[in-house]
């Protein structure tokens, strides 16, 4: 039997412990199991793991070019002893997934670029949820192109998770555009429009962001002018608004967002140096702030572009994920005070790669095996170029 | 919590009279054990803390602690007064601000801080390392009961090290837990989530 008072101490062991040791205690009792899935602990955990670096993994998604496929793997990193492990080849089933975005432990997916085939998994307890397909409804008028935007973040008002997929009409008559907003959520499962108008701008980003309840994405004036501003749309209230750059920027310099440290961070790519700003206070346009410029030879090769990925434990480096214009994706450690790379050399990586980053998290317990258990697994080695 | 203030043999300066002896405060287990123990080791115990702030009369007589046994006592009782003892190596900060304390924090301060949590590393290692597994639990208990915050996370801490990498009966064992899935119900866990059970220690 088990008081209350014991199983609040209970569960301030079970928080303490790895996701998959949790896992595994669920086969220890029911009341075991009640506990560890009940939201209450579930977010206690998170709490735990992100406070403590827990659980810290990498997912790496794999572009192979010929034939066209995406593969996953994950490879664990140590914040004690800031290094990262071997990479592990993950599950056949996310063939062709692609992922969007990532937060607290969840990595959301699409398959398509047209974005209508959407799923959120959680790597590390192996689970995922499946939205329904969602197909592009055309405009009144006919359209030219159309891109799909998709974001994914955390509302916490609501808590629940929600993606929210954009798409841009650029309309036949070249003048025209016209947008679709969705938003489908893990609590609310269904593609709904949302009753805001998108605003009269072009998303000129590759990548959203989602932080503290809101979206972001850089986007431009469709009214002739080139300036960029930063477009922010609440999870909760559904409402947009617009924020200024770090510094005055045109729509022909490639400028990226990111999350850095739990802030928001804009990296500016000049032509022989990038600049890295971080908004110190949320929502406060004036605390934008430059934490370093990278001079491009510093690199030592030229980049296409790079992400900002984490801090090291020490906050002394920067783990950047570097694309080239050719050649191998790389994980490089920044030294800001140094103002020197350190190249993560790991044989085990693949080629081309984007990163997911995940943290100790049991969200999505409940959610579909990726892998029927009822079927043995299935190990077939992947031919590597 | 500021500790500077325990280098002072006697933490209440209302009451200080330099050179005075330490004030004791007695407390009685669940078992009939008096311990006399130094009020500031004493005002660790977040029980105790409240119990004196409410009714300072009572602080002649034993303070009642029907939920703990002496043994259980006497190991808490050591684990608080090394802990003061390893918090009062660390100079206090001069104010909350992190900056201006890095500013006016020198050489020496930054060594006393590595020294004391090496010391509190070893010294920690050291204290459960012979304790049984229901012994541990007991301590547990009696830390909660005592409202002793730091004692709890280091106590729940080595308890969740010593089970990460332990079987699902080894769990039940600690906690004294009856499984209580059907055979069938606990087969299509363990199938489910086979990849968990992967790597356990042998029982």
């Amino acid at each position: 039997m088990m008081s209350n008072l014991l199983q609040e101490l209970i569960a301030e062991i079970l928080i303490r412990l790895p996701v998959k040791s949790v896992v595994r205690f669920l086969c220890v009792s029911k009341e075991w199991y009640a506990l560890i899935t009940s939201s209450y602990f579930i977010k206690m955990h998170l709490k735990f793991s992100i406070e403590t670096n827990r659980d810290r993994t990498l997912i790496l998604n794999e572009e192979d070019f010929a034939p066209a496929s995406h593969y996953f793997s994950a490879v664990q990193f140590s914040s004690k002893h800031n290094r990262f492990g071997k990479t592990v080849e993950i599950y056949q089933p996310l063939l062709n997934w692609v992922v969007s975005d990532y937060c607290d432990g969840l990595v959301c997916l699409h398959k398509g670029h047209e974005k209508q085939d959407v799923a959120i998994w959680n790597p590390l307890v192996r689970k995922y949820r499946r939205f329904p397909f969602e197909p592009i409804e055309e405009p009144s008028g006919l359209s030219d192109v159309r891109f799909s935007h998709l974001a994914f973040g955390y509302d916490p008002h609501n808590d629940d998770y929600k993606v929210l997929r954009v798409i841009e009409f650029y309309m036949e008559d070249m003048i025209g555009m016209e947008f679709e907003v969705k938003v489908c959520s893990m609590r609310s499962p269904t593609w709904k429009k949302i009753d805001e108008q998108w605003p009269n701008m072009v998303i000129c980003c590759w990548k959203s962001v989602a932080l503290n309840g809101d979206v972001y994405w850089l986007v431009a004036d469709r009214d002739g002018q080139h300036r960029m501003s930063l477009l922010a749309f609440n999870l909760a209230t559904e409402k947009f608004r617009l924020y200024g750059t770090p510094v005055p920027l045109e729509n022909y310099l490639s400028t990226f967002l990111d999350v850095l440290g739990g802030l928001l961070c804009c990296i500016v790519h000049d032509y022989t140096f990038c600049d890295v700003y971080l908004m110190k206070k949320y929502g406060v346009e004036s605390s934008w702030t430059r934490i370093f410029k990278i001079e491009k030879n510093v690199l030592c090769r030229d980049f296409e572009y790079f992400r900002t990925l984490m801090f090291s434990t020490n906050g002394k480096k920067v783990l950047l994920e570097e694309h080239p214009e050719c050649g191998r994706t790389n994980l490089i450690w920044y030294d800001i005070e140094k103002k020197r790379c350190y190249r993560v050399k790991n044989r085990s990586f693949p080629y081309v790669f984007k990163v997911a980053i995940c943290i100790g998290s049991l969200l999505l317990l409940d959610g579909d095996n990726l892998i029927d258990p009822t079927q043995k697994e299935n190990k077939r080695k992947r031919k590597r170029n | 919590m500021a500790n500077g203030e325990n280098q002072n043999p006697n933490p209440n300066p209302i009451e200080a009279t330099p050179g005075a002896a330490a004030r004791t405060i007695t407390l009685k287990t669940a078992d009939g054990e008096i311990f006399e123990v130094e009020e500031a080791v004493a005002m660790e115990f977040g029980t105790v803390k409240s119990f004196f702030e409410d009714d300072a009369v009572s602080a002649t007589k034993p303070m009642p602690l029907p939920n703990v046994s002496g043994s259980a006592l006497s190991r808490v009782i050591t684990y608080c007064r090394r802990s003061l003892e390893i918090r009062s190596m660390i100079p206090p900060a001069t104010s909350e601000d992190a900056t201006a304390a890095e500013a006016v924090q020198g050489e020496g301060d930054l060594e006393a801080e590595k020294a004391a949590k090496q010391e509190r590393k070893e010294f920690e290692a050291e204290f459960l390392k012979d304790e049984s597994n229901e012994d541990v639990k007991e301590l547990i208990l009696a830390a909660n009961y005592l409202n002793i915050k730091e004692l709890l996370d280091f106590l729940c801490r080595s308890v969740a090290l010593r089970i990460q990498n332990k079987s699902v009966e080894y769990a039940r064992k600690f906690f004294g837990i009856e499984g209580d899935y059907t055979p069938e119900e606990e087969a299509q866990i363990r199938q489910e989530y086979a990849w968990a059970f992967e790597g356990v220690d042998e029982d």
